[in-house]
C-alpha cells in the first residue's frame, strides 16, 4: 500500500488508577485494508477504540487519523471517521429513523441528501422495516444494526468496529461482515475488533493481537497462522503426565494442559499422527482426540512465549474452549 | 488556581462590596415606609368610600416604632408603630400597629383597636369596600 | 466565535428540542404553567377568603393584576426551581441514562458546541416556562378578576396602564435568578451524572435559601443567596420604585451562572466516557 494510511497510532497508553488499560500500544491500518483487532474480553479493545475516537483521554503516544493529529480529548470526530463502539445506544423514546435524524443533524451533513442517505443505511443494514419503531422496543441486535447504520451515515473512509457482531445472529453477523468487507473494498480503512479468532480471521488481511493492554503480534494472517496454528487438537490420554513429558522431548509441536482435563495440541497433522503412534508404543492409550478450533488462551500463551506444560488456571479458558467448540461446529 | 475557583472568589469580593454588617431593619427605615405608606392610604380609602378627596400629604402622618423585644432597635420580627396624623376634619389622631418584619425589607401592619374599623367599610353609595388600614403589607429597601 | 461554530451550536440546539418536544414532561410542566394560572384566580374570585399572607393577597379581589403578583410570590418559594431544573438538572445526566455520550460525542460536533447547545436549550426553556407562567398569570387576572386599579407596597393606587407594565418587569426580573437555578441545575447534573439529584438538589437549595429569610443572619450572606433575587421586584411596586436590589440580584445570578457554567464545562471536558 502506497497511500498514507488511514491510521496510525503509536506509542498510546492509557491507565485507571493503577491498573494500566493501554501500554505502548501501535495500530496502523491502511485504506482498503480490514485490520483485526484480536483480544479477550479486557485486553484493551474497546478501550483503544475510545481513545482512538476521542472518548477517552489517552496518557501518552500519538494518534494521526486520515492524516491529522487526534489531540488529547477532542470530543468530536474528524469528517470521514466514523465507529461503533461495544453496546450501541440510542434515545429509546425515539424511532431508530428519528435517532439517525437526529445523529446526522449533529454531523455536517449535506441537509438537502440526508434524508436518502438515512433511506440507504437502514436499507444498508436491515432496519427499514423497523425504522419507524422506538428504539425501546429494538432487540439487542437490532440496536447493534442501527449502531452500524449511525457509522455508516458518516461515509467514514476509516471506520473503527467494536465487536460488531457480538450481539447477532449469525445471519445477521454476515450481513454486518459483507457490509465492512463491501466499505473496505470501496477504499475505506475498517478496524474491527473481535474475541473470535475465526471472524477475524476470515475477514481480515491483517491482525494485531492484545493481550493485557499490549501488542503481542501484529501482522499478516498467514504470519499468525504460520506461529500459531489456528487448529488444536483436544487430546485425552490415559496417562497425562506421560503424554506432556514426551511432547516436550519434541520441538514440531505444543501440548498444554487444559483447566478442565485433558490436553490441547498444536501441531501440523505430520506431527500430530507420528505423536499419536509415539504415545502408544510408550503405552500411553489415546481415549479422545478432537480436532478444534484454539482457544484464545492457548493462542496467547503461544504468543507471549508461555507454550509449554503450564496448566491454564484462569477461569475464562473454560468459556473460550466451549466458544471455540462452537466456531468449529458452525463452520 | 484553577479558573473556576478565581470566579468563584470573584464572585464573592462583588457580593461583598454590595453590603454586610449590622441589619438594614432599622427604626428609621419603618418609620420613613410606613408612614408615607399609610397617608397613600388613606387618601386611597378616601376615594373609594366616595368621600370628598383629599391630598395624601393633608394628612401630615407621623410615624414612631419601636421593636417589641427590650434592648434592641433593629432586625425582623415584631415591631409596634404609633401613627399620629390629622383625620379628614383636621382633628389630630392617635393610631397603633403592630408590625411584623421580615429580613426582605416587608412587613405586615395589623391595625391593634378598633379605632380604623373592622376588615370592611361601607361607601356613601352603600356598597362594601376593604378597609384598606385595618391591615396592610409593605416593603422598603434594604440595599 | 466563528460562523461555523455558531451554527454547529445552533445543530445541537436543534437536536436538544427536537428530543425535549418528544418529551412529554416537557408538554406538560408547561400545561401546567398556562392552566395553573387560570385555575387559581378562579378559586380566588369564588372563595371568600384571601392569601392574606402573601403581598398582595388582600388585593386579590379588587384587582386583577394582584393575581400575577401573588403567583410571582408562590413561584418564588416552589415552582422557579422546579421549572428551571427540570430541562437544566437533566439534559446532561439524560446522555449517561441512556448511556448515549458515546453516541453524541461520535459526530462532527466538539464538546464545546454541545455543552453551548445543551446550556442555551436549558436557558431558552426557563425562559419560555417563566414567560408562560407570567403571561398566564396576568392573562388569568385580568379576564377573571378584571383590569382594577392597584394598590400597590406605598399604598398608592395604581392606575391600570402603570400596574400592568410594572407587573410584567416584575415577571421580567426574575429572569436572571431563574437562569441562576438553571446553571445550578447544570453543574449538579454534570456532577452526579443524576437527573435525580439535578433537579432535586436545586429545589432543596431553593427551600434551605429561603429559610435564611426566616433568621437574622448576616447581610452579606443573604445578598449571597439567590433567592433574594427573586424578592427583588417589590421596588417596582413602590413609589419612589427602588432599584438597588434588582442590580444586585442582577449580579449575583450572573455569578451563579459563569461559576456554576465554567465548573460544568470544565468536568465535562476532562471525562473519559465510558471508561
Amino acid at each position: 500500500m502506497l497511500d498514507q494510511p488511514a491510521l496510525e497510532a503509536a506509542g498510546v497508553s492509557k491507565r485507571y488508577g493503577n491498573r494500566e488499560a493501554l501500554r505502548g500500544v501501535d495500530l496502523i491500518a491502511h485504506p482498503g485494508q480490514l485490520h483485526g483487532l484480536l483480544g479477550p474480553n479486557g485486553a484493551g479493545k474497546t478501550t483503544l477504540m475510545r481513545v482512538l475516537l476521542g472518548l477517552v483521554r489517552r496518557d501518552a503516544g500519538t494518534v494521526r487519523l486520515l492524516g491529522r493529529d487526534l489531540e488529547a480529548a477532542p470530543g468530536s470526530v474528524a469528517d470521514g471517521v466514523a465507529g461503533l463502539v461495544e453496546g450501541p445506544a440510542f434515545y429509546p423514546y425515539l424511532s431508530g429513523r428519528k435517532n439517525l435524524t437526529l445523529l446526522a443533524r449533529l454531523d455536517d451533513h449535506d441537509r438537502s441528501r440526508r434524508a436518502d442517505c438515512i433511506d440507504d443505511a437502514l436499507e444498508q443494514t436491515g432496519l427499514a422495516s423497523q425504522a419507524e419503531v422506538a428504539v425501546g422496543a429494538y432487540s439487542a441486535g437490532m440496536r447493534q444494526r442501527l449502531g452500524l447504520a449511525a457509522a455508516v451515515l458518516r461515509s467514514p473512509r476509516l471506520l473503527f468496529l467494536d465487536e460488531p457482531t457480538s450481539a447477532l445472529d449469525p445471519a445477521g453477523a454476515r450481513d454486518v461482515r459483507a457490509i465492512a468487507r463491501r466499505l473496505a473494498d470501496e477504499g475505506a480503512a475498517v478496524v474491527l475488533s473481535s474475541h473470535d479468532m475465526s471472524e477475524v480471521e476470515e475477514l481480515c488481511s491483517l491482525l494485531t493481537v492484545i493481550h493485557v493492554g499490549r501488542v503481542i503480534f501484529s501482522g499478516t494472517v498467514n504470519e499468525l497462522r504460520r506461529r500459531a496454528p489456528a487448529e488444536v487438537h483436544r487430546l485425552r490420554t490415559s496417562d497425562d503426565d506421560a503424554a506432556l513429558r514426551l511432547a516436550s522431548r519434541r520441538n514440531d509441536m505444543n501440548v498444554v494442559r487444559i483447566a478442565d482435563g485433558g490436553l490441547e495440541v498444536s501441531a501440523d497433522l505430520e506431527a500430530l499422527d507420528s505423536y499419536v503412534i509415539a504415545l502408544g508404543r510408550s503405552g500411553v492409550a489415546v481415549r479422545e482426540l478432537e480436532r478444534r478450533a484454539r482457544s484464545l488462551e492457548s493462542l496467547f500463551l503461544e504468543l507471549t512465549g508461555h507454550g509449554g506444560a503450564a496448566p491454564l488456571s484462569t477461569p475464562a479458558a473454560p468459556d473460550a474452549a466451549d466458544r471455540g467448540l462452537e466456531s468449529v461446529s458452525m463452520s | 488556581m484553577p479558573g473556576p475557583v478565581r470566579l468563584a472568589i470573584a464572585a464573592v469580593a462583588i457580593a461583598g462590596s454590595i453590603g454586610c454588617g449590622s441589619s438594614p431593619i432599622t427604626q428609621a427605615r419603618i418609620e420613613q415606609a410606613i408612614a408615607p405608606t399609610f397617608a397613600n392610604l388613606v387618601h386611597a380609602q378616601v376615594k373609594w368610600l366616595g368621600l370628598p378627596p383629599m391630598a395624601a400629604s393633608d394628612f401630615a402622618v407621623r410615624a414612631s416604632c419601636r421593636k417589641l423585644m427590650a434592648g434592641s432597635n433593629s432586625g425582623s420580627g415584631e415591631w409596634a408603630c404609633t401613627l399620629v396624623w390629622l383625620g379628614p376634619d383636621r382633628q389630630p389622631l392617635r393610631d397603633s400597629f403592630d408590625l411584623f418584619v421580615t429580613t426582605d425589607g416587608c412587613y405586615t401592619a395589623t391595625a391593634s383597636g378598633e379605632s380604623l374599623g373592622g376588615p370592611t367599610l361601607r361607601a356613601t353609595d352603600g356598597s362594601h369596600v376593604r378597609n384598606l388600614l385595618y391591615a396592610f403589607d409593605g416593603c422598603f429597601d434594604t440595599t | 466565535m466563528t460562523l461555523r461554530s455558531l451554527s454547529a451550536v445552533a445543530a445541537v440546539i436543534d437536536v436538544e428540542c427536537a428530543k425535549l418536544a418528544a418529551q412529554i414532561k416537557v408538554r406538560l410542566l408547561l400545561a401546567v404553567c398556562a392552566a395553573a394560572p387560570f385555575v387559581f384566580a378562579v378559586v380566588m374570585r369564588i372563595q371568600s377568603s384571601v392569601p392574606s399572607d402573601t403581598l398582595f393577597g388582600r388585593a386579590i379581589k379588587e384587582s386583577g393584576f394582584a393575581v400575577p403578583l401573588v403567583v410571582l410570590g408562590f413561584a418564588a418559594l416552589w415552582a422557579f426551581p422546579v421549572l428551571t431544573s427540570v430541562v437544566g438538572g437533566d439534559i446532561f445526566s439524560a446522555e449517561d441514562r441512556y448511556g448515549t455520550w458515546k453516541t453524541v460525542l461520535t459526530r462532527s460536533r466538539s464538546r464545546a458546541e454541545v455543552f453551548a447547545g445543551k446550556v442555551l436549550t436549558a436557558i431558552g426553556f426557563s425562559c419560555i416556562a417563566v414567560a408562560v407562567l407570567a403571561l398566564s398569570s396576568v392573562a388569568s387576572g385580568v379576564l377573571v378578576i378584571g383590569p382594577q386599579p392597584l394598590v400597590d407596597l406605598t399604598g398608592v393606587l395604581v392606575p391600570p396602564s402603570q400596574a400592568l407594565i410594572r407587573v410584567v418587569l416584575a415577571w421580567a426580573s426574575v429572569l436572571p435568578p431563574a437562569l441562576g437555578f438553571t446553571a445550578l441545575a447544570v453543574v449538579l447534573s454534570v456532577a452526579t451524572k443524576s437527573s435525580a439529584a439535578g433537579i432535586g438538589l436545586p429545589v432543596v437549595a431553593g427551600l434551605t435559601m429561603q429559610l435564611y429569610t426566616f433568621v437574622d443572619g448576616p447581610e452579606m450572606v443573604r445578598q449571597l443567596m439567590i433567592t433574594s433575587a427573586f424578592g427583588a421586584w417589590h421596588g417596582l411596586l413602590s413609589e419612589p420604585p427602588y432599584y438597588r436590589p434588582l442590580v444586585h440580584g442582577a449580579l449575583v445570578s450572573a455569578a451563579y451562572v459563569v461559576v456554576c457554567l465554567a465548573i460544568a464545562y470544565r468536568m465535562l471536558r476532562r471525562r473519559d466516557i465510558g471508561g
